[in-house]
């Protein structure tokens, strides 16, 4: 069935997003449309969805560092993590060779592409996509080091 | 009267004292004041014992009552007592019960004290339902006896009797002097003044003296108090603040009046009673007196300032004064000082002046005199600095509670916008509504309870009732609103319910203090806003999203000189638009003179796309083009074009909600193009500069598509036909309609009937038959009466079928006249039909050849035109080896220019295209040329002219016709893949050709090429002719068939036709539904080709406009870097580099592997299992079940892997 594969991919506000359909239980009887020839079946099945939550720590890639922030993409999830939720001693360097940010001692870079650790503090659900807030402002989170 | 040492101003005060500290009481202790809807085991408990020692209290009491009746002996400690007890009485009236509650409450302070420790929860809940009917039947039992006890005691006796109970329990008052009394609302109300109790007597008293009178008042009583007659007041009470009178509580008027006889500071005749309902009030004591801070706004409500914002400069408590800095209302007319005269002396303000800054000029100017003080001057005993006015003003002039200053006042008091800011968030306006719903998140932020969190329950009034959220506090708990603060934590969704960004929703980012940080849901923007603006709210308003009748991303005109912008944001009273420059504009709604719709403005972009709002760009240029190379394109949406500036709405960008606005040049149309509407659209586009793309588009490639390199020549006709809308970029008359008389068949109008005046390509000017009116009606919508009810659709094509221009030579004008140059070039063919056949022209044309030649090294003038034009024409950049042919061939045409001279018939036809152009063709004479290039040249046939004044054909300056092409004996038209449809269609129509046609067969023999083209076998081709501009050269072409040098090319005719055919804009067109030819082949539009985006490595392409050794030969695309395509061509073996105009796709056969490269099945991969005309069905690759019909057109060969 690979209408299936329609769904995947989607993000629906109450199960997240639907990485991949796992099994499909049980196909109802179809419905003809009345004044068309399509038919619609009640499907039942099992997928795997991402639904991020608050207070999740999740890692992601950054996609963008700018003055207000960072943003990151937690697989189909764009999280925001706010400048105000990056650590004080971490200052944006809009000078560096790409945008980053950095402590004094730049022990610690986060720029585009980097992973970091996030802590989701908010999530806001839409009818079809989900966005998410982060916060650097806690034990082990920030930049991942590289393996 | 008791004969206490304390003055009265004394008592007022610790009334005030205990009142306060009830109210904290009540406050601290929910249990109290939720009454006995859910009792605090606790306090009942506690209550159980207060009263139970309570009753053993009075008991005691009584008794001593009667023993100490008679002993009058004062003791310092006893009048302390007693000074409590009058202190009560004062209080409430009915203050015996009040004292005794003291009594009770220090009691149970004691006993708190002790069962402290409990755990309150371990009573049983009927024993505490028990215990408060207990309580209440004691409560009510004591209240009754007591007011039976006193109701017969004097002044003395209810003093002795207090003097007696409070002796007892003095130790423990010393501890609990000052403690609270825990007033519950019941014992409350049942104290409140009833009509038994004495009344309160207003008395006025002489300004000033009020405290030094209740001193001699207390004096009086007690010096009567032994005598026959004691006064028989019971208290007297001067309420600070309160001047000129003073309250004497008493049974009887008389009683008052006798003891304020000889008082001279009172007086008596003027005694008046206070309702019993407002006894209370007398006394109650506002916790809350305004605290002024000094910044803070108050409001006056009275003087010439009432309701004026003031700010607090100085607080005199003492003094009941506070110095307010407010804007002065100076009266500059009137005339101050040495200036003044006599009218203005009688001079009566009838009006209040207005409010306005000090002037220290004006005030001179009328004669006032300013002095300077410090910093301040003065002037009429007031103080001015920097234009404020300074002055004292009581405390009781002002208004501090709920003072709401509105922007613009504000924005009055401040110097700079920046301390504006500063100001507002400081600013602590207390407030006089509750701020809190219940579910709210609240934070106790004073008090013992500080910190402690909970959710709003109810709300009444002041008081909110909260549930704790703390482990172990699960009773609700009544505090004052002012105690509580809104809180919120990291993450939630709240919205602003007040303030400048009043609508607003967002995720909350931080909190600081009073204020959060919240990212808002409608751009990527922080706002920073005080959380008690804020609420916790689960939907997603899409925001403030519209003012009035502004919206968020609305265009709007800034002012009269055309500056534009786009709003970002809106706020309460204020817009931020930005402006096409790219600036940040605040400015309030009124100032936006208008809304600008440009919904179907359009603009070329850097590559001369159009692009209008919706489609997708990517800004290449300018200061938001990506700064580094490794970032990646900054892509947007474009969301409104102006003249030359876009608004674009970046998903990525923070700033001003992603919006930002640039010059249309810094911008690259991004992806396909939506498909254009039908015709229609096409004809409407009022750009000049949009049409070419999509004809252009179209017809070129199809070309190419079909048989790869020969395409080229072809192209120029296949555009003519669309020429003819094309062409009209330019807003002409059209001609062809003026005066007709129409049926409006579409839109509001429908139906009616009218005649035209007036018409441009798009709309009409209809007046109407049935009301006295004109109107503008769209082209498409009419359709013309009395003529074969023939919708005027300007589509050519439907025209020209239905009227071959040949047929009605008197026609023809019309649709060329405006429009088309393959209207006026039809006719010449047509009419030219017999010249091709007719030997006598040839020369004429032959005379033209050798022009071309000149002009160009023969090339087509598609080919010459810049790409801004026709952007699908560059890729045709290619020579037509055809043009090398021709050369040779030049000699025969050499001498054919006179032919057109002498074509006297035709000419007409021309004239109406050129419309006044024909000199061109007068000027054939000039070297040889034929007159049409000249102009050409000049470089436009009339149709042409209309757009953008070049048709692509006579553009090339060159002077290439396809004729060349045709002579050359390979028009790409021919190798162009015409689908049999057209064929057959075409071939009933044109007789006329099927003379010419065979020709080509010859042509084909020579040709293997042609030959193997299937478009050839049909002969149908020379009917495009008629349709196509380009038709209009072969009427030249004719001769070359004559013309002994050509030969078999002597197709020319037929060639170009083919040629002008192949392009088959046609097909592309609607108008070729209309005309029945939809199952034309499709073609893919040229801007589609030219931007190289449906190149993939492993595609077969076909290299034109090449150099010439690899021209037409096939490439495999090795890869696509920079907008250029490294190809592998086998032929040659060799790489190649070449720009994306330098391939095209090549065309599939049967069992080739292909790619859809264009349409919705774009990027469907497969086999060719069969090609059925233009139609191929292909097996995907991905899977082989399934197979597609796609056409042909739209598909490309890939290597085999």
């Amino acid at each position: 069935m690979k209408l299936f594969n329609e769904v995947e991919g989607t993000c629906t506000g109450k199960y997240g997003f639907v990485i991949a359909v796992t099994t499909i239980d049980s196909i109802g009887h179809g419905i003809i449309q009345p004044g068309r020839g399509f038919v619609i079946y009640p499907v039942r099945y099992k997928a795997i969805v991402f639904r991020p939550f608050k207070g999740q720590v999740v890692d992601g890639v950054v996609t963008q560092v700018n003055k207000v922030g960072i943003f990151c993409d937690i697989g189909p999830l764009s999280c925001f993590i706010s400048r105000h939720c990056i650590p004080p001693d971490m200052e944006f360097d809009p000078n560096a060779e790409k945008p980053c940010y950095k402590n004094s001692d730049d022990s610690q870079v986060i720029r585009n592409d980097d992973e970091v650790r996030v802590k989701l503090i908010g999530t806001r659900v839409d009818a079809n996509d989900i966005f998410a807030i982060g916060t650097l402002m806690d034990d082990f989170l920030g930049l991942c080091p590289a393996e | 009267m008791s004969s206490d040492e304390s003055d009265n101003d004394f008592v007022a005060n610790d009334v005030e004292e205990d009142e306060g500290s009830v109210g904290s009481a009540a406050s601290d202790d929910a249990g109290s004041d939720v009454e006995d809807v859910k009792p605090k085991v606790k306090k009942d408990r506690k209550r159980k014992i207060a009263s139970d020692s309570e009753g053993d209290e009075e008991a005691a009491s009584d008794k001593d009552d009667e023993e100490e009746e008679d002993s009058e002996d004062d003791s310092p400690k006893k009048t302390t007592k007693k000074k409590k007890g009058k202190r009560g009485k004062n209080k409430r009236p009915r203050g015996l019960d009040f004292i005794l509650q003291d009594v009770d409450v220090d009691d149970e302070e004691l006993e708190e004290d002790e069962y402290d420790e409990d755990d309150a929860r371990a009573l049983e809940p009927n024993e505490k339902e028990e215990a408060e009917r207990y309580l209440k039947q004691i409560e009510q039992d004591r209240r009754r006896s007591d007011r039976d006890k006193f109701a017969n005691m004097s002044a003395e006796e209810i003093g002795r009797y207090f003097e007696n109970k409070y002796k007892k329990s003095q130790n423990d008052r010393a501890v609990v002097d000052d403690d609270d009394s825990a007033v519950d609302e019941i014992t409350r109300s049942g104290i409140l003044p009833s009509t038994k109790e004495p009344n309160l007597w207003i008395v006025k008293c002489r300004m000033g003296e009020e405290k030094m009178v209740a001193l001699l008042l207390m004096r009086k009583y007690l010096a009567h108090e032994n005598t026959q007659e004691p006064l028989q007041i019971k208290s007297v009470v001067v309420k600070e603040g309160l001047k000129g009178m003073i309250y004497v509580e008493s049974y009887k008027q008389a009683h008052v009046a006798s003891a304020i006889e000889g008082i001279s500071a009172l007086n008596q005749f003027n005694i008046t009673m206070v309702p019993i309902k407002d006894m209370v009030d007398v006394l109650r004591v506002v916790k809350d007196t305004p605290q002024l801070k000094i910044g803070s706004y108050v409001r006056l409500n009275r003087t010439m300032f009432k309701g004026d914002l003031a700010q607090v400069d100085l607080v005199d408590i003492g003094g009941n004064k506070v110095n307010l800095k407010l804007i002065p209302r100076i009266d500059y007319n009137r005339m101050r000082g040495a200036m003044r005269t006599e009218a203005d002396r009688n001079y009566k303000l009838k009006r209040r002046p207005m409010a306005k800054l000090f002037d220290v000029d004006a005030i001179k100017d009328i004669g006032g005199e300013v002095t300077n003080d410090g910093d301040f001057v003065t002037f009429e005993g007031n103080s001015y600095r920097r234009g404020f006015l300074y002055k004292y003003f009581p405390l009781n002039a002002i208004l501090a509670d709920g003072v709401k200053p509105s922007l613009a006042e504000l924005e009055k008091f401040q110097e700079a916008n920046d301390d504006l800011k500063k100001e507002l968030e400081s600013t602590s306006i207390k407030e006089t509504e509750n701020p809190f719903v219940p579910g709210d998140m609240v934070e106790v932020k004073s008090g013992e309870l500080v910190n402690l969190r909970g959710k709003v329950e109810t709300i009444d009034g002041s008081k909110v009732v909260l549930i704790p959220d703390q482990e172990g506090l699960k009773d609700p708990i009544t505090l004052n609103a002012y105690e509580l603060r809104k809180y919120f934590k990291d993450g939630d969704h709240v919205k602003v319910i007040s303030g400048r960004y009043e609508g607003h929703t967002g995720l909350i980012v931080r909190v600081v203090e009073n204020n959060v940080i919240m990212l808002s849901d409608l751009g990527m923007d922080e706002l920073k806003v005080r959380s008690r603006d804020l609420q916790l709210c689960a939907d997603v308003t899409t925001g403030v999203d519209s003012l009035g009748q502004f919206q968020y991303h609305d265009l709007v005109q800034l002012d009269q000189a055309g500056t534009v912008g786009v709003i970002v944001r809106l706020e309460r009273e204020n817009l931020e638009v930005l402006n096409m420059h790219g600036k940040i504009i605040r400015i309030k709604p009124q100032a936006i003179i208008s809304k600008k719709d440009v919904r179907f403005s359009r603009a070329l972009d850097s590559q001369n796309n159009s692009i209008e709002a919706r489609d997708l760009v990517k800004i290449v240029d300018g200061p938001h083009a990506k700064e580094r190379e490794r970032e990646d394109d900054t892509v947007g949406e474009v969301k409104h074009v102006y003249r030359n500036f876009a608004f674009v709405y970046l998903r990525k960008m923070t700033q001003n909600g992603g919006m930002i606005s640039c010059r249309c040049k810094h911008l690259l149309l991004q992806g396909a193009k939506k498909q254009e509407t039908p015709v229609m659209a096409r004809m409407q586009s009022p750009n000049p500069m949009a049409s070419p793309r999509p004809f252009g588009a179209a017809t070129p490639r199809s070309d190419n598509m079909s048989t790869g390199s020969r395409s080229v020549g072809g192209q120029t006709p296949k555009n003519n036909p669309n020429l003819g809308t094309a062409n009209n970029l330019r807003i002409r008359r059209n001609n062809a309609i003026i005066g007709k008389n129409i049926r409006v068949t579409q839109g509001p109008f429908k139906g009616y009937f009218g005649i035209v005046r007036d018409a441009t390509e798009q709309t009409a000017r209809v007046e109407l038959h049935s009301s006295c009116k004109t109107i503008s009606v769209d082209c498409s919508r009419l359709m013309v009466v009395g003529d074969a009810g023939r919708a005027t659709t300007s589509g050519a094509a439907s025209f020209l079928y239905s009227k071959t221009p040949s047929s009605d030579p008197t026609k023809t004008p019309m649709y060329s006249g405006s429009k088309t140059p393959m209207y006026g070039s039809a006719t010449p063919m047509y009419g030219s039909q017999t010249p091709a056949q007719d030997g006598s022209r040839t020369p004429h044309y032959g005379s033209m050849t050798p022009a071309y030649e000149n002009s160009h090294g023969g090339r087509t003038p598609a080919y010459d035109r810049t790409p801004a034009f026709t952007p699908g024409y560059e890729s045709s950049s290619g020579r037509t080896p055809a043009y090398d042919s021709g050369s040779n061939r030049t000699p025969a045409y050499g001498n054919r220019t006179p032919a057109y001279e002498t074509a006297g018939d035709r000419t007409p036809a021309y004239d109406n295209h050129s419309s006044g152009r024909t000199p061109a063709y007068d000027s054939m004479s000039a070297g040889g040329r034929t007159p049409a290039y000249e102009n050409s040249h000049g470089g436009r046939t009339p149709a042409y002219e209309n757009q953008s004044g070049r048709t692509p054909a006579y553009e090339n300056q060159s002077g290439r016709t396809p004729a060349y092409e045709n002579q050359s004996g390979r028009t790409p038209a021919y190798e162009s893949a015409k689908t049999p449809a057209y064929d057959n269609e075409f071939a009933p129509q044109s007789p006329t050709y099927d003379g010419p046609s065979s020709p080509r067969d010859s042509d084909e023999e020579e040709e293997p090429e042609r030959v193997s083209s299937p478009v050839y076998d049909s002969p149908a081709s020379p009917q495009y002719v008629a349709p196509t501009p380009g038709a209009n050269l072969n009427p030249q072409t004719p001769y070359s068939v004559d013309s002994g040098n050509f030969n078999a090319p002597m197709t020319p005719g037929n060639a170009m036709y083919n040629d002008y055919a192949a392009p088959s804009p046609f097909p592309s067109g609607p108008n070729y539904e209309a005309g029945s030819y939809s199952t034309a082949d499709e073609t893919i539009p040229q801007h589609h080709l030219s931007q190289g985006k449906w190149i993939v490595q492993n595609m077969y392409v076909t290299i034109v406009d090449h150099d010439p050794r690899f021209n037409d030969r096939e490439g495999v695309v090795r890869q696509v870097a920079n907008g250029r395509v490294e190809l592998y061509v086998p032929d040659l073996k060799t790489d190649l580099e070449a720009d994306f105009d330098q391939v095209v796709p090549t065309r599939p056969h049967a069992h080739d592997y292909v790619r859809v490269i264009y349409g919705p099945d774009m990027g469907y991969t497969g086999v060719v299992v069969e090609l059925r005309g233009s139609s191929a069905i292909i097996r995907s690759n991905a899977d082989h079940s399934l197979e597609r019909n796609i056409n042909a057109g739209l598909c490309c060969r890939m290597a085999g892997d």
